[in-house]
């Protein structure tokens, strides 16, 4: 995006007049898989992108307050989200509860983030819980590099549902009906013997598909 | 259009930024050298239709810079947001710092990091290791060319070069003439009877994969 007038810098830093270009305050939006990085923790980011290969994933380290544009720059929305902190915005919240984004948290989850958040005590904990969902296998679906599924006919698939629900197996996961009925469309189309079922604590899980 | 591979070059120091310049010439890349982020970012707007470099190598401190009104961050994001198949190296005398990293990760959530202590020659290594990338068969040579190595044929488009030294991860294409040369590199790719072959993600994303 290009004005005239004003010169910014990612991360939401403030603009700078004084030339004719602007580097847009926008994140830049992506369909890759991305993990946002968010919280009073200004070493997470570095620290996790160390430890994660980097043809899977982006990590990207969010600025207080730039929360809900980073969030909402991911299409359709972020792969994951690591937080540390004690609170998070109530909007921040509802917004992460559009799709369903993988939550992980070092130390207790805030209040208002969806159930399947999960409680990381230390960093390696945090680091570790990201790689297991990264390299998450069920039924021969694996994530594929930057974004989708390497399905176990051979095929790769763009479906951010099941791409989540296979990083957080067998985790229930918050996700809307309309995005798992997508998400069993697919898993048939491919052969997958599994199906997103309701979890019996909530949530969703995929599990045996009935035989008809 | 240009066939030869363009790489944006971004020191203060002129002695050091004519010699990065002249070791790509060497290497057959097209340099765009430069001692400022302003004129970095200038070369990028005024040629954004016909300039998209392969890969950037961008000094983080720009102490010396002619015009300081911009930033090696405000260069960074702009590569960040406009130029995200860029392969962008950024170096530092104090990259080991986190706040430093989190810095240059916060304007580039993909930037690699170098370690200027190591020196200019370890620096053109690093870079000569990225760019004279082999891939099973392929091999990309002095900047504008693949050759598969059984046959010796060579394919010559820097949107194939593109494919190659980012492989494994996806890049994505901006025209209509970029997503054709990646098709055509496809085709030569079968004719070759190459291990490897160009793999579509859909919406003009390609990646360097396994034959199946």
């Amino acid at each position: 995006m290009v004005q005239r007038g004003v010169v910014s810098v990612a991360g939401g830093v403030p603009t700078i007049a004084a030339h004719d270009w602007v580097l847009a305050m926008v994140s830049a939006v992506g369909t890759e898989r991305r993990v946002l990085v968010v919280g009073d923790d200004t070493e997470l980011a570095t620290a996790l992108r160390d430890r994660l290969d980097r043809a899977y994933v982006t990590v990207i380290e969010v600025p207080r307050g730039g929360e809900l544009e980073a969030i909402r720059a991911c299409r359709p929305w972020p792969w994951m989200v690591v937080g540390a902190g004690a609170n998070v915005d109530s909007a921040v919240a509802a917004e992460l509860g559009r799709g369903p984004t993988l939550l992980v948290w070092r130390g207790s989850p805030p209040a208002g983030l969806p159930a399947h958040a999960i409680a990381a005590d230390r960093f390696t904990v945090v680091a570790g819980t990201v790689a297991t969902a990264l390299g998450a296998e069920v039924a021969g679906m694996r994530l594929a590099i930057g974004s989708g599924l390497d399905m176990p006919d051979g095929r790769h698939l763009a479906s951010p549902c099941l791409e989540a629900l296979v990083a957080s197996h067998p985790r229930p996961l918050f996700a809307p009906s309309r995005l798992t009925a997508s998400a069993a469309r697919a898993l048939a189309a491919h052969g997958v013997p599994l199906r997103p079922r309701p979890a019996p604590g909530g949530g969703t899980v995929l599990a045996r598909a009935e035989q008809s | 259009m240009r066939a030869n591979v363009e790489v944006l070059i971004v020191e203060d120091d002129a002695e050091t930024l004519e010699e990065l310049r002249a070791h790509f010439v060497r290497k057959r890349f097209h340099p765009l050298a430069t001692r400022s982020a302003v004129h970095a970012v200038r070369a990028l707007r005024n040629n954004a239709e016909s300039t998209r470099p392969v890969l950037a190598v961008v000094d983080w401190d720009l102490s010396k810079a002619p015009d300081q009104s911009l930033s090696s961050g405000d260069v960074l994001a702009l590569l960040a947001r406009e130029l995200p198949d860029c392969l962008t190296i950024v170096y530092s005398a104090n990259i080991d710092s986190f706040r430093v990293r989190s810095e240059i990760h916060r304007a580039h959530p993909r930037a690699w990091l170098h370690d200027k202590r190591d020196g200019d020659a370890s620096l053109m290594e690093r870079v000569d290791r990225m760019l004279d990338q082999t891939v099973e068969d392929l091999r990309v040579s002095e900047g504008s060319v693949v050759i598969h190595l059984p046959t010796l044929a060579e394919h010559h488009h820097r949107e194939a070069v593109r494919l190659v030294v980012h492989h494994p991860e996806i890049v994505t294409f901006h025209s209509d003439t970029a997503t054709k040369a990646v098709r055509r590199f496809k085709g030569w790719l079968n004719q070759q009877g190459s291990a490897m072959t160009v793999v579509s993600h859909g919406n003009r994303k390609y990646r360097l994969g396994h034959r199946p």
